[in-house]
Formats: structure tokens, C-alpha cells, sequence
């Protein structure tokens, strides 16, 4: 009896085993520059606009933002909080510079470096994390490490080491949903090798022939909190700015 | 305000633009359709928001209402080292501020703050502010503004001496500041620089001021040139010329420059000038850790005063704050006039007790001419 329950069990090990060998041996053989290629086809935006929810868990109580953010490519946005603690207060984002307005104290300032360098108060990003720019792949040599089965999607996995100092972490990791060609999952590390932070695709959809990840999870390791989950809503893709859309004239009115 | 929030919303659209690498012919076409800012930013949107079934609009049609209601305790020793001279006494303030917002941003802006609020020591004095009411108008060329409102110029925290208009009120545990009653017209010259011209209302024009500034971004820098007549309609006020920057190289940095020229009959007075320097730096460790330093020289060839409410010949101004998470907050600052002997100390510890509610107590020391210690505490409430 005990024989015939091993014999089962190594089966039904087995089968597993295949299933997920033929998962991901199905996915088309692809060098680490080829596949950041295909998610950056995938991901490249001309101009968005959208309605962003943020829920951010500190542990000992829930914090609950609202806002309305229009983009254009990765290195302009516009940031508008309408949650009623928030209302009005402002961000303009171009290139590496930040600026934020107070609408109490008709204040428009400039963020300072060592602020886009630091945590930011109790948070699981920084604004470094968010004033990113330039391609990942002239920054990081790019290297398939392998592929994994992540929420039931394949993926590639990839290892992505600094070719450059002026990076914001030395390390990261990212597994690309190998038919979506979406980032679902991304570790970033330390030079000692510790992790420091982690972000989750809770959300994927399709919007015409490009998915994206609409829910994310940030989560800052060496932080405590749950993590804050930002969630994009009523997308839209390719829409027409203003001119002056990304100006300090703007963000004061 | 979480900064937290703001870095993920800034965070998300990068991620969505992952690396523009070079896959451009790969990228799929997108077809433009038309987008109209006003309608974005005032409707609801379609799917469920964190207050409720639809996200509430940044800007919704009509008059926006919000404001904070607080209540403070205070006591107040006077004279603690003397104690033949010393008094003591409670007091009491409780305040309501009542904000108004309406209009779109493409077209209009009507904006209002009030405070209305009752103090309760040996008797009970009602108050009332009008901090803001003002109406702007927008057009391509230029954006109009009229009434009372807040013309913030400053780099500095505390001192700076190009703000002309709306000066910090260092009696504010937020370091607030006032509105001044003005008639502008800004005028873009590019997506960061402008030209701002401004002229106070309601005032007899010998104490009137009326003017412009210049301002700008250069290599990631800051910066404004003003020039204003204080008083000069009638020949006999001040030419007062500025330039302030900010900027950081890893240390934020802050910088104005202030001269004040006193005019007779449209004749330049030299030897009556005022020359003020601000130079301000601040730093954070940890994002726990916040330090903020600034110093303020005014240099007097005659006896005319320097411009603002610091007019010391050298004022200091520190400030730490220390925000081990979100939701707490212990701040020390000092802001002295160390040849004057004048000093004022506050130290606050402050906790968002729910949403919106925080607690704080506080205590302050003041120095000078006449010493005086108050200890107290706030709760405030913003609806």
C-alpha cells in the first residue's frame, strides 16, 4: 500500500514537474537585452492621464490618497491630490527636478537633492525611486538568470548588474511575464547584497494591443508596514497636452 | 502631506515607461486623441475611489469647502527669573478657518481663507482674520490676480528678506504667513520662468509698493531678480533690488541678497542704504532626520532699517526636526539675534491622532527684552 502511495505521489510529482518544465521551456528562447527590448515596446507611452489610488499601511494605521496624474514618456508628470487632507497640493516632475506646491501658503518650492535621496517619511519609496531616468539598459548589463512560474505565469527572470555609478540601487532582479512581456515583479538590492525593496504587479490589463500593470505593491524591506499598493484608474493613452501642461504656471493655478 | 504617496504616483508612469531603450520601432503607434485639462481635473471618475464609488475630482464644479477647527491651552509664565516681576496665566484659544476654492484652471480661480476665533484670558476677545480672498483670471498671455492673497517669494524658511509681501509669522507653530491685499499679473516666458508683476492695494502711496520679479531655472537652479518701489509714488520711499536662488549639491542651498535704497525727492540716498544677505542650507539624514540653518546680515550705512521684521545685524535662524514615521513629529527650532540678546526657542511634539486630528504640546521660550515661558497644547481637527 505504502509502495503503490509512493508511486502516486513520485507521479504526481512528476507530472508537476513536466507541467512546469513545459511551462517555461515554452517560452521562446530570448537573450536578457531582447526581452527588456519587448517590455519596453510594451510600456513605451507617448502621454497618459489617469485617477491614482494609493493605500499606504504603516503598520499601525492605513493612509488613503487620491490624485489625478498626467505623464508624458517617463520624464514628465503633473500630480494633483483631490483626498480631502491633500486637495490641491501638487507636483510637477521634468527630468531629475521636482517641484511642489502648498496650496495654503501659495508656495511653489524645489524638492532638494538630499530629500530625492533619503526614505521619505515613513514610506516604502523615495523620490529617487520615482525620478529614474534613462534607458535601464545603458545604466545595467542585462542577464537572463533563468525562468520561474509566478501566480501561474511564466517568466523570464532577469539579473540586471549597475555598468554605471550613478545608479539607485547596484542590483536588481526582474521577472517579466514571458507572454505579456510586463514586469511583474522586481527586487532591489543593496551593494552589500541586502534586499532593500520589492514591487508586485497586483494588476495587469489589456488596453489594446499593450498590457500594463495597473496595480502595484511597493514594499520597502528594511521598513516597517504592510507596503503601499497604488492603483491606476480610468487610463488614458495617448491623449493630447496642453502646451504648457508641465510648467510652474501650471502647477500654481 | 505623505510624501510616500507622491514618489509612487511619480513612481508609476516610470515604471509604465520602462526603459526607452533602443526599441522604438518596436513601440506601438498611439493614436492622439484630445484631452481637456479643466474636465480631468474637476469630473469624478468612473471607477471606485479610497473615499468612495467614484475617485472625488481634484477640482470639483462650484466652491470647494474645507478648513481646520483648533483649540489651544496655554500657560504663561512672564518674567520666570525675576520673582519680584513674575505673572503667570492661563489662556485659552479656540479657532475655526474656513477655506473656499472654485474655478477651473484654464479659466478662472476664486480662492478664500478666513479664521474666525475667540481668546480667553482675564476676558474673552473674539478675532477675525481674512487670510486670503482673491480672484485670478487666466488667459494664454497672462494670469491676473486680484485681492488679498500670498505673494511668497522667499527661499528661506524663516529669514528672507525679498519677501516684500507675505512674511512668515514666526508665532505660527507652522510658520504661516499672512495675505497682503495686491493687484498681479504673471506673465510666462517658458515652463519654468516668468515675469511677475505685482502692486499692493488699499494703501496711501507713501506706504505702497508696486513692482516686478524675474524668475527663472538655470542648470537645475532657482532663481528670481526683483526690483520694487516701497513707498515711491511720492518721490520719498525706497528702491528695494533682490536676488535670491536655490538650488543643492546634495545640501540644499538658499540664497537672497537685498539692497535698499532710500530716495529724497527722486534723489538716490547712498548713505542711507540697507544691504541685507540670507544664506540658508538644510540636510536630512535617514528621512528621519531633518536640519534646517539660516543666517541673515543687514548691513546699515546709515539709520534707516533693514526691510522685514528681522532688522538685527546678524539673526540666526535652526531648526531640527526628528519624524521616526508618518504620523509623528518633534521639532526644535531657535531663532536668535545673539548681539541683541533676543532668543526664541520652540519645542513641539505633535501625533495625527486619527484622520485628519492631531495632538501637540509645546513649549516656547522667549528671550530679550522681556523673558517669557509657555507651555502648551492643540488639537486641531481638519474637515
Amino acid at each position: 500500500m505504502n509502495m503503490t502511495r509512493t508511486i502516486i505521489a513520485a507521479l504526481a510529482a512528476s507530472t508537476v514537474l513536466a507541467a512546469a518544465a513545459w511551462s517555461q521551456a515554452s517560452l521562446p528562447s530570448l537573450s536578457g537585452e531582447e526581452i527588456m527590448r519587448k517590455v519596453d515596446a510594451n510600456a513605451t507611452i507617448t502621454t497618459m492621464a489617469y485617477v491614482g489610488t494609493m493605500r499606504i499601511d504603516l503598520g499601525t494605521r492605513i493612509l488613503e490618497k487620491e490624485m489625478r496624474v498626467v505623464a508624458e514618456g517617463r520624464d514628465k508628470s503633473f500630480v494633483e491630490f483631490s483626498n480631502p487632507e491633500d486637495r490641491g497640493v501638487r507636483y510637477l516632475k521634468v527630468d531629475k527636478e521636482l517641484w511642489m506646491y502648498f496650496p495654503s501658503e501659495q508656495e511653489t518650492i524645489k524638492i532638494s537633492g538630499h530629500l530625492l535621496k533619503e526614505g521619505m517619511m515613513g514610506s516604502d519609496v523615495s523620490y529617487e525611486d520615482a525620478l529614474e531616468s534613462g534607458a535601464i539598459s545603458d545604466k545595467y548589463a542585462i542577464s537572463l538568470i533563468g525562468t520561474e512560474t509566478l501566480d501561474g505565469r511564466s517568466c523570464y527572470v532577469l539579473d540586471l548588474n549597475a555598468k554605471v555609478r550613478t545608479v539607485n540601487y547596484e542590483r536588481q532582479k526582474f521577472w517579466v511575464d514571458g507572454e505579456r512581456f510586463v514586469v511583474l515583479k522586481s527586487q532591489m538590492y543593496a551593494k552589500s547584497g541586502r534586499l532593500l525593496k520589492e514591487s508586485q504587479a497586483l494588476a495587469v490589463r489589456q488596453f489594446g494591443s499593450r498590457w500594463f500593470a495597473t496595480e502595484v505593491r511597493m514594499e520597502d524591506k528594511l521598513k516597517k508596514g504592510g507596503g503601499t499598493v497604488f492603483t491606476m484608474k480610468d487610463i488614458q493613452f495617448g491623449v493630447t497636452l496642453p502646451e504648457d501642461m508641465f510648467s510652474l504656471r501650471r502647477l500654481a493655478r | 502631506m505623505s510624501r510616500a504617496a507622491v514618489a509612487l504616483a511619480l513612481l508609476i508612469p516610470a515604471m509604465a515607461a520602462w526603459p526607452q531603450a533602443e526599441s522604438q520601432s518596436e513601440a506601438q503607434p498611439e493614436t492622439q486623441t484630445a484631452f481637456d485639462p479643466d474636465a480631468f481635473f474637476s469630473s469624478p471618475g468612473t471607477e471606485p475611489g479610497v473615499l468612495g464609488d467614484v475617485a472625488s475630482p481634484a477640482r470639483p464644479a462650484g466652491l470647494v469647502f474645507s478648513g481646520e477647527a483648533s483649540a489651544d491651552i496655554l500657560y504663561t509664565i512672564v518674567e520666570p527669573f525675576d520673582a519680584a516681576a513674575r505673572t503667570a496665566g492661563y489662556t485659552g484659544a479656540t479657532s475655526l478657518r474656513l477655506d473656499a476654492l472654485g474655478g477651473k484652471p484654464d479659466e478662472a480661480k476664486v480662492e478664500a481663507s478666513v479664521v474666525v476665533g475667540l481668546l480667553d484670558g482675564d476676558g474673552s476677545t473674539m478675532f477675525l482674520e481674512l487670510r486670503k480672498l482673491y480672484l485670478s483670471i487666466y488667459s494664454r498671455a497672462v494670469d491676473l490676480s486680484a485681492g488679498r492673497m500670498i505673494i511668497n517669494y522667499g527661499r528661506g524658511t524663516v529669514f528672507s528678506p525679498v519677501d516684500l509681501f507675505s512674511t512668515v509669522d514666526v508665532s505660527d507653530l507652522r510658520l504661516g504667513r499672512t495675505g497682503t491685499d495686491a493687484l498681479r499679473a504673471q506673465l510666462p516666458l517658458g515652463s519654468f520662468s516668468g515675469l511677475d508683476l505685482v502692486a499692493t492695494l488699499g494703501k496711501p502711496s507713501g506706504d505702497g509698493i508696486a513692482g516686478g520679479r524675474i524668475f527663472g531655472n538655470a542648470a537645475g537652479w532657482d532663481f528670481g531678480l526683483s526690483a520694487f518701489g516701497a513707498g515711491l509714488a511720492d518721490g520719498y520711499g525706497d528702491l528695494v533690488a533682490g536676488l535670491d536662488f536655490k538650488g543643492d549639491l546634495e545640501l540644499g542651498l538658499s540664497a537672497e541678497a537685498l539692497a535698499r535704497l532710500p530716495f529724497s525727492a527722486w534723489v538716490p540716498d547712498a548713505t542711507e542704504a540697507v544691504y541685507s544677505l540670507m544664506l540658508g542650507a538644510d540636510y536630512s539624514i535617514g528621512g528621519q532626520w531633518f536640519f534646517d540653518l539660516e543666517y541673515l546680515a543687514n548691513l546699515r550705512s546709515g539709520s534707516a532699517q533693514a526691510v522685514g521684521d528681522f532688522r538685527a545685524a546678524h539673526n540666526l535662524f535652526g531648526s531640527v526636526s526628528w519624524k521616526p514615521d508618518e504620523l509623528t513629529a518633534l521639532d526644535l527650532r531657535c531663532i536668535a539675534a545673539p548681539a541683541e540678546g533676543a532668543v526664541r526657542v520652540t519645542f513641539s511634539l505633535s501625533r495625527s491622532v486619527a484622520s485628519g486630528a492631531s495632538v501637540a504640546g509645546y513649549l516656547m521660550y522667549q528671550g530679550g527684552d522681556v523673558t517669557g515661558v509657555s507651555l502648551g497644547t492643540r488639537l486641531s481637527v481638519a474637515y
